[in-house]
Order: C-alpha cells, then sequence, then structure tokens
C-alpha cells in the first residue's frame, strides 16, 4: 500500500505539472475557458498515459508510477514549478461557497463509502478493468456482457485511479474528475451568455447538484462524463475557443460514448451563429495541433481496436442496431424515436416519480426540483428578454433533437440528454440575480434536491448498511448481489448469457482471477472448472435449462450452493 | 455580440474586467418589442392548444409544459418586468410543490421495488 501511495503521488504530480506545461502552451488569455481547458487537458493526459502503458503492457503501479517519476524529474529540471501560478480566489458568494462546500464534502463522501454497486457498470463497463488490472495491458477477454466491446475511454480513467492501488476504493474519483469539468463548463457557458461572475458560478454549482448529474458522477457511468463533455464543446464554441481546441472535448467523448456525436447539430447551430466573432488564438497553433491529434487518437482508438477486431469500428452495434435482452441500441437516425421520446420525456420523465432516483434514470430524466420549476419557469422569461440565451437555448434544443433521433425509446434512454438541465440551471441562476425572491425558491429547492440524492435509491437502507458497515480495504457490492465468502485469492468462474455484475468477482482488490465461460451446458461448465482449477462459481440464473441443471448437480452433492448466485464444486 | 474595439456606444455591458471576459454582449435586458408580442401569443397558444388534445383531461392540472405554456402566455400579457418576475416566483413555487407531491411517493422505498 505505501508503495502504492508512493507511485500514485509521483503518477498525480507529473501528470498535473504535465497539464500545467501543456497548457501554458495552449491557453488563450481567456480565463474561464482557460480553466476549463486545464481540467480537459488533464483528463486528456491521464487517459494517454493508461493507453500507452495498456499498449505496452506497462499496465502496472511500478511502471506507470516510474515513466511519472521520470516525467516530474525533467518537468522540474526544465523548471515548470516555477512558472506555476495559482489561481485566484474565486469570488462565489456565500451561498454559493456553502453550497459548493456541502457538494463536494459529499461527493468525496460517496467516494469514500460507495463501491461500485449499479447494473450497467457492473455488467459491461467495469469487468474490462478488472482484466486489464490483473493482466497488466489490454486483453481481448472484456467480460460476458456483449456490450462490453464498446469505447471505453471513461474506463481508461477509472484505471488510473485504480491502478496505483490495485483498489477500486477510489474509482469513482473519475466521476468526479468529470463533473469537475461540467462545473468549468457551464460556467464559461453562463459567462457567455451575459450573467456575471457569480451568477455564473451559482449556475454552475446548480447543475453540479443536478440529481442524476450527481448520482452519477459517484456511480461509474460514462453518461455524467458525456454531459460534461458535451457542455464543453459548447462552451468552447460559445467562447469562440479554436476549433482545435474545440476537437479536443469532442474527440475525448468520441471515446468515451457514441452518443456525444449525437448533440453536434446544436453545437454546430451554435457555431454558425458564432459565425462573426474570431477565434480567440491559443498560445501555440503547433502545440494545438499536437493535442488535437492526441485526443483524436485516445477517442478513436476504441473504433479502430473494433474495426481490427470485428470488423465493424462500432461492434457491437451494426447498422441494424443491437438488440440484447433489454438493451436496445438504435442503429441510425429513426424520425419516429423523436417525437416518442419527446413524450416520454413531457408526459412521465421529467416529473422524477415514475421510479426511484437512481444513476441508470430508469423511467426518470434526473434533472431534479430547481430545473423543473426555476430553471423551466426562468427559462421561459429569460428567452423574452435576452437574445444569447435564445440563440443558446435554440442550440441546446436541437441537440437534444438529436439524441431523440438517434436513441430507441425506452426506460432509461433520458440519461443521453443529461446535458439539458445546464441551460435550465443557467436561466434559473440569471433570474435569482435579478430577483432576491427567486434566489430563495432557487435555494429551497436545491436544498431539497441535496437532501434526496444523497444516497442512490436502488439500494434499499439495508443495502446501504451492508455496504457501508464493510471495512473499507473489503468495501464491495458482492453481499448485495449474491457474491460473498469467496476466500482471498481463489480463482472464480462466472457465468452468465444476460448482463450480470460480473465485476464484482474480481473483488475490490483484484484478487480473484477471473474465468469467464462461454459453455452451453452445466457439464461443460463443470469440466472446464476442473480443466482450470476453479472451485467457486458466480452463476447467472435466469435460464430454466440452466437452473434445472444446476439443481440436479445440487441434488447429486456436485456442487454446494452458498448464495442465489454463488456456487462451490465439491468434487 | 459585439467587441469592444467595435461596439457603438451603449452596445452593452462591458465584462472585461469580470474574468478576462473581452467581448462585449450585444443584448441588454430589454422589453421585447411591441411586434414580437403576437408571435409569442402565437407560440405559447400553440402549446397550450397541443397539450389540450394530447394529454388525458384527468392529467392536465399537472402536465409540465401546459404550466410553462400558461405562464409564458401570461407574461408576454403583462406589461411590466417587476410584474412577470413576481407572477415567475408563483409559477415556480407551483411547479414546485407539483414535483415534490410527485416524490413523495418514493419517500418511502416501495417494498415490491428491487434495483
Amino acid at each position: 500500500m505505501i508503495a502504492g501511495l508512493f507511485w500514485m503521488a509521483a503518477a498525480h504530480s507529473s501528470a498535473l505539472l504535465g497539464t500545467h506545461a501543456l497548457w501554458r502552451k495552449v491557453r488563450t488569455e481567456d480565463r474561464p475557458l482557460d480553466a476549463l481547458l486545464f481540467l480537459v487537458l488533464h483528463v486528456l493526459l491521464q487517459s494517454a498515459a493508461v493507453l500507452a502503458a495498456g499498449l505496452c503492457g506497462a499496465l502496472s503501479a511500478r511502471a506507470l508510477g516510474g515513466a511519472g517519476l521520470v516525467v516530474l524529474a525533467g518537468l522540474l529540471l526544465a523548471g515548470e514549478h516555477r512558472r506555476v501560478r495559482l489561481p485566484e480566489k474565486p469570488d462565489l458568494g456565500r451561498g454559493t461557497s456553502v453550497l459548493l462546500g456541502l457538494l463536494s464534502l459529499r461527493m468525496l463522501l460517496q467516494v469514500w463509502f460507495f463501491a461500485p454497486h449499479s447494473g450497467d457498470a457492473l455488467g459491461y463497463h467495469l469487468p474490462k478493468i478488472g482484466e486489464w488490472v490483473q493482466s497488466g495491458r489490454f486483453t481481448q477477454e472484456m467480460g460476458l456482457d456483449l456490450q462490453a466491446p464498446l469505447p471505453a475511454g471513461f474506463e481508461l480513467l477509472e484505471t488510473w485511479w485504480v491502478l496505483f492501488l490495485r483498489h477500486d476504493g477510489f474509482i469513482e474519483m473519475a466521476g468526479v474528475e468529470l463533473a469537475l469539468v461540467g462545473f468549468a463548463a457551464v460556467r464559461l457557458l453562463a459567462l457567455k451568455m451575459g450573467l456575471e461572475g457569480r451568477s455564473a458560478f451559482l449556475a454552475a454549482v446548480l447543475y453540479l447538484a443536478t440529481p442524476l448529474f450527481a448520482l452519477q458522477a459517484t456511480a461509474c457511468y460514462n453518461d455524467a462524463p458525456i454531459a460534461a463533455l458535451t457542455l464543453t464543446v459548447a462552451a468552447g464554441i460559445s467562447a469562440r475557443a479554436h476549433p482545435l481546441l474545440v476537437l479536443v472535448p469532442l474527440a475525448v467523448g468520441l471515446g468515451v460514448k457514441g452518443t456525444m456525436l449525437y448533440m453536434l447539430p446544436g453545437w454546430l447551430l451554435l457555431l454558425y451563429w458564432r459565425r462573426g466573432v474570431p477565434w480567440l488564438r491559443p498560445a501555440s497553433l503547433r502545440w494545438t495541433i499536437a493535442v488535437a491529434l492526441l485526443s483524436l487518437a485516445i477517442g478513436g482508438f476504441w473504433y479502430a481496436r473494433n474495426l481490427v477486431w470485428f470488423g465493424n469500428p462500432a461492434f457491437p452495434v451494426t447498422p441494424q442496431g443491437f438488440e440484447w435482452g433489454t438493451a436496445r441500441i438504435q442503429g441510425g437516425p429513426r424520425l419516429a424515436s423523436l417525437p416518442a421520446n419527446v413524450a416520454s420525456l413531457l408526459s412521465r420523465a421529467i416529473y422524477d416519480d415514475a421510479g426511484p432516483l437512481q444513476p441508470l434514470a430508469v423511467g426518470i430524466a434526473g434533472w431534479g426540483l430547481v430545473a423543473f420549476g426555476p430553471g423551466a419557469v426562468a427559462l421561459v422569461l429569460g428567452l423574452r428578454e435576452d437574445r444569447e440565451l435564445r440563440r443558446h437555448a435554440a442550440a441546446f434544443l436541437v441537440a437534444t433533437a438529436g439524441v431523440f433521433l438517434m436513441t430507441t425509446p425506452d426506460d432509461w434512454c433520458m440519461r443521453f440528454v443529461l446535458f439539458f438541465p445546464a441551460l435550465l440551471c443557467i436561466a434559473a441562476a440569471r433570474l435569482a440575480a435579478q430577483a432576491p425572491p427567486v434566489a430563495l425558491l432557487v435555494g429551497a429547492g436545491v436544498a431539497l434536491q441535496f437532501a434526496t440524492s444523497c444516497v442512490p435509491q436502488e439500494l434499499s437502507p439495508e443495502d446501504m448498511a451492508r455496504l457501508l458497515g464493510q471495512p473499507w480495504a473489503q468495501r464491495s457490492a458482492g453481499p448485495i448481489v449474491g457474491f460473498e465468502g469467496v476466500p482471498p485469492g481463489e480463482p472464480v468462474a462466472v457465468c452468465a448469457t444476460t448482463r450480470f455484475p460480473e465485476y464484482v468477482a474480481y473483488g475490490p482488490d483484484f484478487s480473484h482471477r477471473v474465468l469467464h465461460l462461454r459453455v452451453d451446458d452445466a457439464a461443460e461448465m463443470r469440466e472446464q472448472m476442473v480443466r482450470h482449477g476453479v472451485r467457486y462459481v458466480y452463476l447467472e440464473l435466469t435460464s430454466p435449462r440452466r437452473n434445472g441443471e444446476i439443481n440436479i448437480m445440487r441434488k447429486i452433492g456436485d456442487i454446494t450452493r452458498l448464495t442465489d448466485h454463488l456456487y462451490r464444486l465439491e468434487q | 455580440m459585439c467587441f469592444k474595439a467595435r461596439a457603438p456606444s451603449g452596445c452593452g455591458l462591458d465584462r472585461s474586467a469580470v474574468e478576462g471576459y473581452v467581448a462585449v454582449i450585444d443584448n441588454p435586458p430589454q422589453t421585447p418589442e411591441r411586434r414580437r408580442i403576437p408571435a409569442e401569443l402565437l407560440a405559447f397558444g400553440a402549446l397550450i392548444l397541443w397539450r389540450l388534445v394530447s394529454i388525458d383531461p384527468r392529467g392536465l392540472w399537472r402536465d409540465w409544459l401546459l404550466h410553462l405554456a400558461v405562464f409564458g402566455l401570461a407574461a408576454a400579457l403583462l406589461p411590466e418586468k417587476r410584474s412577470r418576475t413576481f407572477l415567475a416566483g408563483v409559477w415556480m413555487a407551483t411547479l414546485m410543490l407539483l414535483y415534490s407531491w410527485g416524490q413523495l411517493r418514493w419517500f418511502h422505498w416501495p417494498s415490491d421495488y428491487s434495483p
């Protein structure tokens, strides 16, 4: 653990100082834009480091930390540390400062007390991280879930946060980093829409308090990061950042999730309206080209990999789409999806009352009270008075329409438009600055919103107590999903044909080697387990046939049931 | 939007002192021109009509977009900015109550819900 902390400190210091060095070369002298640029470059460098290490087979604390140490030494010798200027103390206003402090504290507590627990994250986002960390390189084995080959840009950042300690205790910090990007992006957007400094900060804090955004930030989901990156694109265009700088968050976002592309029509409209204003030139165009190329490499890597491995860059999505169990991905634009999604949002999801508030947002939009009430009313009022707000609102609407055109109407598609409440938060902050009673209403709304979104409601109080009751080093959602009692270091087989929380099988410290079984029946499963010397199997039993076979094995004493899903081979 | 160097006098709000922002926004808060009001009435009227014909009448009282459209219509008809802001406060409070009402059902975890 001590060595891990040392390598972690070295790598983080080099990433921060390296970001600073790069940032000096591409900054624009527009301070809010430069602040956002710094955060995006930091994400870019961390992702680049993990990508390079994964490709070279150097995905270990020692290799990455050692490389970080060398880079850090070089930067220190070059005197980069002497060029660091701490940012001025921002003028937030008392109320906004308190709210930001509370939100930050809550986020850090969530990072500490939560373990990855939500369905899609455990099913297909995170198992590949388990494989990478155990193998020290990128692997073709990514888990049993058919959606595992989708782009994994966000997983690069998550890997950065688990690699040094070889533990997923801080994995949620990846989401927190992107939440910071979202915060800075909304602040910049608000400033460019004409809000004063304090109001822009209020808008950014309100967005950070948006229930779904806040919950996703610490749930290992990539929709909040996509919202943050797409808002960065919009803010960059609004601020007239150089197109190469706008390309950076766009490319990084494409590597996180393909949905990033769906919002582009809206931002192109914004670009059209900004066409008369000259671009802000970066300090060095040559360095900016290099940064843009790096971001393209990071974002495009997954599509190139899928083209080489599967013959289709968008694998597993084909032009006909993708369907597996309840997961359905549309293969292209479909006109019928637009009105269906609009109706779903307006008649049900916007009220957030069709299901519990949780990161997957089943049946809800998760935009929260402030967006629903003060934000929406302030937007209607603001549209009458402010041309900039009108133009931005039109761009946001077109971006939303783009997503709705490209997305299958289902219960959980509203998380793809998580960027939209940023506009409502900006409108609310704008009106709150003009009318103190409105500020009071916004304050009351955000207080209620804060109180109701501390814990994802997919976890029952009993589940939450089980999570919190574990020591930090052993904290895992395993006991909640029927995975507990496997001795440390013991290999585990996983067998599933639908989405299954297979990530918990690795253990929070990645100590369990995982054998992914792609078998036809229980006899083949048993044979493979014996061949690989694996005694424990974590089983998905929704198939009646497999359930029946396992029951027969139990009766003849071949296998012992430990939990609903965990079994031990006896002979 | 226009830049400070090109800005005519009274172009808008100079933000050069704030956050290093060099541009000047060419859209000072202003009451909409009279000729825009019929367009607003038409737009909000159409929205209201759409909601009235497409929503189950029993659910109209809680329809978010209908509330917003009625507010937009009322705000377009009010001459003073101050009275519009007051009306906005009333509408915000109403919508907040509406949202909170819907949330009450999730205040206790439902017994039939499993993640």
